[in-house]
């Protein structure tokens, strides 16, 4: 499935790519295959461990797909400011992750970038991926 | 079958499963405390199968390591049990479809099986054999497969997270 | 010069396979975990038995000699298999507040679980203040435990 939004990385990925520590990220998500996604949300899930964020992402065949992208649990996203009613169904959000390594439509998602302009850090605390530090 | 995937809805809905699906230090609580009772459970259950074997607690009686374990293992089970239970409720849907969770529930029902029977049979005549160098050849084979068992339940539980 | 040491760690052929490798990391803390699960028994029912809560017919040091080859091969187990996890990353875990106080909490619990073995040993009547002491070793070790999580957590 081909993503019509597959775009070159920013910059600031491209400089934590390289600090890549495989923990439980690797073993689940391809480092080498960064991606963006644009949506709009179409179902959220504020839950423990993981939540996860469904986006219709348009294909480059004019359909649209529906997305998962994988962010810590609420715990760590509301360390990083983020409170569940923040974004809504409807929203659009703009998504850069890596790929699932099965196939799967899922990215775990490094970073979002909210309706009202916010970028957050979406990763898993400790799993390793780009970006992990150890405040998560 | 149907009715298995309603029963994990149901309780995937309940709202205690929601709130601690939903909570910011519950549910890493939660999940810690079933992490470390661990050593509680299969700790003292591997303790009582070395003792079987003969590899370790050598010089204290068999029947008395086992009654004296026991209750460990029981109220280290019963800790377990809740933790385990609120954490499958709060993600029960998706836990039915995981693999490696369904596989984790068969060896635990497989390590439960191995202990009954283990003490339905060759443990009711402990007192014969307990004084003896080694233990009866199904004693031993009743201890290696509870070590067995409990190992892939450790690893299959470990390994839930990594498959969607 | 204790940072120097971690780094080197992490450039070891060991600690660039930790870090570049699937499943490596996942599968050397599943071995972390089971030994945290053995540890777990050995170092409950020791201290237990220290205390006089578990096993009364026998001596504390009875109990404890028959332990100590397994709580230690649990425990070699957890040093090694920590060791190569740290490798993977080792400038993340050494800035970390939560792994920090893990380590420190691990030096005083073996210190003290050392400490108790040898006064148990040495007794045929174990003090009230000897039995007090097992306690707060095994909570000790218990906190060591709950560090570890955190650090996964925070």
């Amino acid at each position: 499935m081909k993503l019509a939004h597959l775009m070159a990385l920013p910059l600031a990925l491209l400089t934590v790519a390289p600090a890549l520590a495989h923990h439980s990220f690797s073993a689940e998500f391809d480092g080498k295959k960064p991606v963006r996604l644009v949506g709009k949300i179409s179902k959220i899930e504020w839950t423990n461990p993981h939540s996860y964020f469904y986006l219709e992402v348009a294909g480059r065949d004019g359909k649209t797909a529906t997305w998962a992208c994988e962010s810590g649990g609420p715990g760590a996203l509301s360390r990083r400011g983020w409170k569940k009613g923040d974004v809504k169904i409807g929203d659009t959000l703009i998504v850069d992750g890596y790929l699932a390594k099965d196939g799967a439509h899922l990215i775990d998602a490094r970073r979002l970038k909210l309706p009202d302009g916010r970028q957050i850090y979406g990763g898993t605390p400790g799993d390793g991926g780009p970006g992990d530090n150890a405040n998560g | 079958m149907n009715l298995l995937v309603d029963f994990c809805q149901w309780l995937n809905d309940l709202p205690p499963s929601q709130t601690l699906a939903e909570s910011e230090w519950a549910f890493p609580i939660v999940e810690s405390v079933h992490v470390l009772a661990l050593g509680l459970v299969a700790g003292t259950v591997a303790l009582v199968d070395l003792r079987v074997l003969g590899l370790a607690l050598g010089d204290i009686r068999l029947t008395a390591v086992a009654r004296r374990l026991l209750p460990l293992t029981w109220g280290g089970f019963a800790v377990m049990a809740l933790t385990g239970g609120a954490l499958f409720a709060s993600e029960a849907v998706k836990l039915s479809h995981n693999p490696l969770f369904l596989l984790k529930l068969v060896l635990l029902l497989l390590a439960g099986l191995n202990a009954w029977v283990f003490h339905a049979t060759v443990y009711r005549r402990v007192a014969v054999w307990e004084q003896a160098p080694v233990a009866p050849a199904q004693a031993r084979v009743a201890a290696i497969t509870s070590l067995a068992t409990w190992t892939a339940i450790i690893i299959a539980g470990r390994f839930i997270a990594y498959v969607h | 010069m204790l940072e120097n040491l971690f780094r080197w760690l992490g450039a070891t052929p060991v600690g660039l396979y930790m870090r570049d490798s699937d499943w490596g990391f996942a599968s050397v803390e599943t071995v972390h975990l089971l030994g945290l699960t053995a540890l777990g028994g050995a170092v409950v029912v020791a201290h237990l038995a220290g205390a006089g809560v578990i096993l009364r017919q026998s001596s504390p040091a009875a109990v404890q000699r028959g332990l100590r080859g397994f709580g230690t091969g649990a425990l070699v187990a957890l040093i090694v298999s920590g060791v190569l996890l740290v490798s993977s990353k080792p400038i993340r875990y050494y800035l970390d507040g939560a792994f920090r106080i893990k380590m420190l909490l691990l030096a005083l619990a073996i210190a003290s679980s050392i400490a108790l073995y040898r006064a148990f040993a040495n007794t045929d009547a174990p003090s009230p203040a000897l039995r007090g002491a097992a306690l707060l070793s095994l909570g000790l070790w218990l906190s060591v435990g709950v560090a570890g999580r955190i650090i996964g957590f925070l």
